[in-house]
């Protein structure tokens, strides 16, 4: 079994180069250096415009930002396209847990990116969205494990029977890193799976779990 | 009906493979904890930290937080508000060498809780605002070593409270950590050999992952409260005392991210959540209290030394073990008398006043099994025993052989005549192929450079006193009309390790009804003291309650069923006859959710047919219930073992953890699948504490050098790469009902020192100063 002695730097590598990791590409996939889907600042939107849909205002939080600091930016969230005013410096786990509601996203490292209870999927590749800018992922397709119930994608079924929760905390995030997993590779191995989920942290440490559920809904979606 | 008898067949009770009730919130993300309420127009809170170990606060200006835009309220250690409601300094039962303040003015740990706390309308305006304050600091000493501070010339950290010595002294036996049995110089004089060594364990940090917060809200004279806590009835105790009417206070708990122990963090949910309701007090908002620093300076297993003293004879038998110990906290040698034979047992604990974080009790600590770890690693090793042979030449109860305890205990109280630590060993032993495995002290290298080594650890199986919490919980159960519905009544306090789940295993099959069709939903305002377990083994704690309600509503279904009634006013009335004419209700049973006639099993109806039947007429199913329970001298008679395989890197010293066992007797157990996730849940978190988790001071500061999760590492998915075995026994030697004994705690604390006897096997060298990080190891190899 591979040593995960990298576990924190893999977590935002994407899965399907695996091998090299560059410093600019770490960073780019760490959200920290701006993309090119950055959409331009946009002067004198008033505060409450923040956010299409969002359960609750921030409009003090707008209202203590300097104008022009802020971007539109379309997001689509499990198949829902918001338009979203997102701070330059805001980060997508923010964006989308505190305007848009996704409360699937967690928090446990505090911003560190170093558990993976906050990843969401991004085009396709599970990324650790507390390091990721919101304004870099305008236009891009973003799933998040409250999406992936929606659709009734096995692994939650599978996630339950396995016991793949204690105390829950992390579990979207194994979520959305499984369902990546599994978007990419259909049959995953147990050294797959491990080498994908090193990066998700779970203190009550339902690791063991996670492979049998893996590869049961591996097994459900070939049936379908 | 006693609450001891058993079931004579069980279906969902045992049974692997039943869905969680939490399963699809917990796993979609929908699920709630304290960190996603979100209230209209909340605004937030933090505390200002203190940046030194030990200093005073002389003078604090927070005139520039205050006008910082976007503040709404500051609150600060000098305010009137302590006076108007006779703060008590919150010493409360701080099992601990730290009492802990709200908002100290004397602080006494890098990052403790010091002069104010600032509420504003976003969280970053609060990190903003808390920069600004001006605060003139008198530096005092500090200590953050124990055994420094209880040296002869060590400086007196607290001279207002002794002026003479920075040992803490209460006079309780628990403070002051004595344990003593029989005469250990008596022992000593009859052993065969006598050893003496050191122990020590770095302090640790639980790492909850969620960090802790509280929400509260005024509506009117009501205040509610979602506080991250496992007790919120004691939550809501302490608030009443300061916020009026306790009736009139609602907390509730959603779900928590992983928070270990419940004890360990009461100081948290005393004076966390008062925060929050002081704010929203003030500010007329719903306020969210923030403590995001919590998951490392809360909780945790404390920094301790151990001078241990063992004399034993040439076959294994201990005679004496004497333990000096200086730590924060006491609780240590406690276990070591419950669950053995040794006859002369003197434990003496200092526990001085340091510069860390306080640090609770954990009846099964890392402390508790550290001690007996290494007492029985050494007798073995000295007398070339295999592990096993020692564990089982001393098994016992208070000084006791297990065979008195047979005659004594188990026979005339009920119990079967069971050797659990035989079957215990039985069913792990072999899967882990020790008798393969087991090798002299450093004498197989593998083909890869390795060294190859293998322990085995056995306590007592995880129990809490039943005495202590038995009487505390109380819980409702309603059956809906027209429906089979069974709805479990209680208030919510989920840990993780699906009590919810297991509570409705139990009513299902004392009821007779399907897994599926009872429910278990928060209700939190019933008044009732408890409902789901606090820690992990809170079935054995509130179990009684659910047999005894369960046992309740049955009798009113099979009543009611048996009963004519006639019902209605003039000229209205009606006759009602009984469903099952002729029957009495011990004619009847219910099983699968049909009620039927015992001596004719023809003779049956539906429960929904049962419940639907006139129900106008008839009283509600709902019935309330709790037990209380005394025994005069507790018993630990369970055991559990953990095997592990290592392979030790003599060139860089890190410890590769291959193959974990785990055997456990549960005594009765009632899910499968949550029982092995404590397993092996324990024994990741347990080898983390043993081969990596621990903080680092700087000794020149006192300050937390790692106090984050980069820099703090516990244990990922690939840091047990070899195979996991789990083994359940069940042997029904608990106090609980159907013979419970429990899960849990014991799992993380026993694995936590097994490696002190792998790395001896594997090198034929003793490292017992936890975490034994690759440094320690090429230390003793001679390496550096």
């Amino acid at each position: 079994m591979p040593k995960d002695k990298d576990r924190r730097t893999k977590k935002v590598t994407p899965r399907e180069s695996s091998g090299t990791l560059s410093r600019r590409g770490f960073l780019k996939d760490a959200g920290l250096i701006a993309g090119g889907s950055i959409v331009g600042p946009i002067a004198g939107v008033s505060p409450s415009a923040a956010a299409v849909k969002a359960p609750e205002s921030t409009a003090s939080e707008v209202s203590a930002s300097a104008a022009g600091a802020f971007q539109k930016i379309k997001l689509t969230v499990n198949g829902e396209t918001y338009e979203v005013l997102a701070d330059a410096e805001e980060s997508l786990r923010d964006c989308l847990r505190e305007k848009l509601g996704y409360l699937s996203i967690k928090d446990m490292c505090l911003g560190h990116g170093a558990c993976g209870s906050c990843t969401v999927i991004v085009d396709g590749r599970p990324i650790l969205s507390c390091l990721t800018l919101a304004v870099e992922c305008g236009g891009r397709k973003i799933e998040t494990a409250e999406g992936i119930a929606l659709s009734k994608h096995p692994l939650i079924e599978t996630y339950i029977m396995n016991y793949c929760m204690q105390c829950g905390y992390c579990t979207p995030g194994f979520i959305c890193t499984s369902k990546a997993l599994l978007d990419n590779n259909p049959d995953p191995t147990e050294a797959d799976i491990r080498e994908a989920l090193a990066g998700n942290l779970c203190r009550c440490a339902t690791y063991l779990r996670h492979i049998p559920a893996v590869q049961q809904a591996a097994r459900a979606l070939k049936g379908k | 009906m006693s609450i001891y008898t058993t079931l004579s067949s069980y279906n969902a009770i045992g049974k692997s493979g039943l869905r969680r009730k939490d399963g699809y919130e917990k796993a979609s993300g929908t699920g709630l904890y304290t960190r996603d309420i979100y209230l209209p127009g909340m605004l937030y809170a933090k505390m200002y930290l203190s940046p030194y170990p030990h200093a005073r606060i002389k003078r604090l200006d927070t005139r520039a937080v205050e006008a910082y835009p976007g503040v709404r309220s500051v609150f600060r250690y000098d305010d009137t508000w302590f006076k108007d409601v006779k703060w008590e300094n919150w010493v409360l039962w701080t099992l601990s060498h730290q009492t802990q303040q709200l908002l100290a003015q004397e602080v006494n740990w890098t990052g403790e809780p010091a002069g104010f706390a600032v509420c504003a309308d976003t969280p970053g305006i609060c990190n903003e605002a808390l920069k600004l304050a001006r605060i003139e600091w008198e530096l005092l000493p500090f200590e953050i070593d124990p055994e420094k501070a209880v040296a002869p010339n060590a400086v007196i950290l607290q001279p207002d409270v002794n002026p003479t010595t920075n040992v803490r002294h209460s006079g309780s036996q628990l403070f002051e950590g004595y344990e003593v049995h029989g005469y250990v110089e008596k022992g000593f004089a009859e052993s065969d050999q006598v050893v003496e060594f050191r122990w020590s364990e770095e302090e640790t940090t639980v790492a909850g992952v969620e960090a802790l917060s509280s929400v509260a809200v005024f509506r009117g004279e009501y205040l509610e409260v979602w506080a991250h806590n496992q007790i919120p009835m004691r939550t809501q105790t302490l608030l009443s005392r300061y916020f009026g009417n306790h009736l009139k206070i609602h907390v509730h708990s959603p779900y928590q991210g992983a928070q270990f122990g419940f004890e360990n963090w009461i100081i948290y949910y005393a004076w966390f959540p008062m925060l929050a309701c002081i704010f929203a007090q003030r500010t007329k908002k719903p306020v969210k209290h923030l403590y995001d620093e919590s998951y490392f300076h809360a909780g945790g297993y404390e920094h301790g030394v151990h001078n241990i003293k063992v004399g034993f004879k040439n076959d294994g038998t201990i005679m004496a073990v004497q333990d000096r110990s200086v730590r924060a906290s006491a609780e240590v040698h406690g276990k070591l008398w419950q669950g053995t034979s040794i006859p002369n047992l003197f434990g003496a604990t200092e526990i001085p006043y340091i510069n860390r974080p306080a640090a609770i009790c954990y009846r099964h600590g890392m402390r508790a099994c550290g001690l007996w770890n290494n007492v029985f690693f050494r007798v073995a090793a000295e007398t070339g025993l295999d592990p096993h042979v020692v564990a089982v030449k001393n098994d016992g109860c208070h000084g006791h052989p297990i065979s008195w305890v047979d005659e004594n205990v188990k026979k005339p109280k009920g119990f079967p005549v069971f050797n659990s630590l035989d079957a215990v060993f039985k069913a792990g032993r072999e899967v882990f192929g020790w008798d393969e495995k087991y090798h002299a002290p450093g004498a197989r290298m593998l083909p890869n450079g390795r060294l190859h080594g293998v322990s085995m650890a056995h306590s007592i199986a995880w129990s809490p006193d039943p005495n202590l919490y038995f009487q505390a919980f109380q819980m409702g159960i309603n059956v809906q009309r027209k429906t089979p519905l069974v709805r479990v009544l209680a208030r919510h306090a989920d840990g993780g390790w699906n009590h919810e789940s297991t509570l409705c295993r139990v009513v299902a099959d004392e009821i007779g009804v399907k897994y599926e069709d009872v429910e278990f939903r928060p209700f939190d305002d019933t008044g009732l003291d408890a409902a789901a377990g606090e820690g992990s083994a809170g079935l054995v704690r509130t179990l009684p309650m659910a047999v005894d309600t369960a046992r309740k509503i049955k009798a009113l279904i099979l009543a009611q069923c048996t009963t004519p009634t006639r019902a209605g006013t003039e000229p209205d009335v009606v006759d009602v006859p009984a469903q099952f004419q002729g029957c009495r209700p011990e004619d009847l049973d219910i099983k699968d959710s049909v009620v039927f006639e015992k001596a004719r099993p023809d003779n049956r109806k539906t429960l929904e047919e049962v419940v639907s039947y006139n129900w106008q007429y008839y009283q509600p199913f709902i019935a309330f219930g709790g037990a209380q329970m005394h025994h005069e001298e507790i018993y630990y008679m369970g055991r559990q073992a953990t095997w592990v395989e290592v392979e030790v890197d003599p060139e860089t010293g890190e410890i590769e953890i291959k193959t974990v066992v785990n055997s456990n007797d549960v005594g009765k157990c009632f899910d499968p699948d949550g029982v092995n996730a404590q397993q092996y849940g324990g024994s990741y978190m347990g080898l983390s504490h043993g081969r990596q988790d621990g903080k680092v001071y700087d000794p020149d500061t006192g300050v937390v050098l790692n106090d984050n999760l980069i820099d703090y590492k516990w244990f990922s998915f690939n840091d047990i790469t070899g195979p996991m075995h789990q083994r359940i026994v069940e042997s029904g030697l608990g106090y609980a009902p159907y013979g419970a004994i429990g899960i849990g705690e014991s799992l993380g604390a026993v694995t936590s020192t097994i490696l002190a006897g792998a790395v001896y096997n594997a090198t034929g060298k003793w490292i017992t100063d936890f975490p034994i990080t690759p440094d320690k190891v090429l230390k003793a190899l001679g390496k550096i």
